[in-house]
């Protein structure tokens, strides 16, 4: 994120001096992540600070209280702290924070919600909703907050997260198959959702 | 089965969100960071177990080897001695004249025989005979005339030299002195050498193989 905007607001400059200030914003984070690794609470807080806003709102698209999304939060940040030294500054390093608060989402939900689930294999090829209205995002959360915890996992790594049923499947140890289906019945249940909120605002409910 | 156009708005809308922690989150982290550090640099137990247990082998190894060492000792060194007086009287049934020619056969019966005192006293009685041959030859004559009718007589034993060895008591004593003193003193150092090498080796080998077995160790435990 910060690296586009700096290459927005020097847009009229030319394009050598943005590339050069790009790299030296590398090779600050690097230098920042080699501090951390070495225990530098200063060089710890910075990453913290930089990186919390956007962790914390993804632990919250799994937890649905915020307090406890925190707590979910900070223990990501305490492991990632711990592996920091094991970085090896190959690929995004928001990309490789963002795994491992995914991850300890999952552990979370699995341990303290006890998920466990369903293996049906049904799944419906479903011809989808032509959604036309514009959702805020806090619609869009409380209509995901209101699935059941096993389809909200699913749902939220293929939609938010991208990944696919095969890497679904290896992540909440299910099959491929699992994986499908309880996407299947997210998807049926949040058109069900968004229909009834729709029928409410038209006022035929 | 791709994400549909509700789903894109979703990952849209949501990557773009930013939620602010509360201020004590990172007190809160802040402290667990300083637990864990505290804790870090006391668990180096690991290495201390590992060097104890060497310790502990390299110890048995040597009580073991004491053990083995004492009770192969002794018998180690009544064998050598015993094969070095013997080792000698066959280079010396070499040496034989003409006058010891009829006791060859006697003496290599004697000497694949049963007792070592048959043998000394069957090289006494050559020695004797050498000695005596310088003087006269009609003395070794004589002696070849008293020794050779004793040999077709086929029991060449204890009697018989024993006869000889009476008649020089004086020298044999001497002589049988002189010549094991030299012999044992050599062969004590040489098989005292041969002892310390074995034990050198053993040793080492002791030491290797209690090495390689804590290494195994050590690479089993890393792939556990």
């Amino acid at each position: 994120m910060l690296i586009e905007t700096v290459t927005i607001a020097a847009a009229d400059q030319p394009k050598r001096t943005t590339n050069v200030k790009v790299i030296s914003l590398h090779r600050d984070e690097q230098e920042i992540i080699k501090l951390a690794a070495q225990s530098n609470r200063h060089a710890q807080q910075k990453i913290y600070s930089k990186h919390s806003p956007k962790m914390l709102s993804i632990c919250r698209q799994y937890v649905k209280d915020i307090h406890q999304a925190e707590d979910v939060m900070i223990t990501g940040f305490m492991k990632v702290f711990t592996n920091i030294a094991n970085f090896e500054n190959k690929g995004s390093f928001e990309g490789w924070i963002r795994r491992i608060m995914v991850n300890e989402c999952i552990s979370y939900l699995r341990v303290q919600k006890k998920v466990s689930f369903m293996e049906d294999e049904f799944y419906a090829e479903d011809t989808f909703n032509n959604i036309e209205s514009q959702f805020s995002v806090e619609d869009i959360q409380l209509l995901i907050d209101s699935l059941p915890e096993g389809y909200k996992m699913v749902f939220n790594l293929y939609a938010i997260e991208g990944y696919k049923h095969q890497e679904i499947a290896t992540m909440l140890n299910i099959s491929e198959g699992t994986s499908k289906s309880q996407l299947s019945h997210a998807r049926k249940m949040l058109q069900q959702q968004i229909n009834k909120q729709k029928n409410y605002q038209n006022g035929t409910e | 089965m791709e994400p549909n156009k509700f789903e894109q708005e979703v990952k849209m809308k949501m990557e773009q969100r930013l939620l602010n922690p509360t201020p004590m989150a990172w007190d809160r982290l802040d402290a667990m960071l300083s637990v864990a550090e505290t804790k870090k640099p006391q668990r180096s137990y690991r290495w201390l177990y590992i060097a104890a247990s060497m310790v502990l082998m390299l110890g048995a190894g040597f009580f073991f080897l004491d053990k083995e060492a004492a009770t192969t000792m002794p018998s180690g060194e009544s064998p050598a001695v015993v094969a070095g007086p013997e080792s000698r009287i066959q280079a010396e049934s070499t040496e034989t004249t003409t006058a010891a020619i009829a006791l060859p056969g006697v003496s290599e019966e004697s000497s694949v025989a049963v007792t070592r005192k048959a043998a000394i006293q069957k090289e006494m009685t050559r020695d004797i005979l050498k000695e005596k041959k310088q003087p006269a030859i009609v003395k070794q004559g004589e002696a070849v005339a008293v020794i050779s009718p004793e040999v077709p007589s086929g029991e060449v034993q204890v009697p018989d030299s024993g006869k000889i060895t009476d008649a020089v008591a004086d020298l044999s004593p001497n002589i049988k002195a002189g010549k094991v003193k030299v012999d044992s003193r050599a062969l004590l150092s040489s098989v005292e050498g041969e002892l310390d090498d074995s034990f050198r080796s053993k040793m080492l080998q002791s030491v290797t193989k209690n090495y390689n077995t804590v290494k195994t160790a050590l690479v089993n435990r890393n792939h556990e």
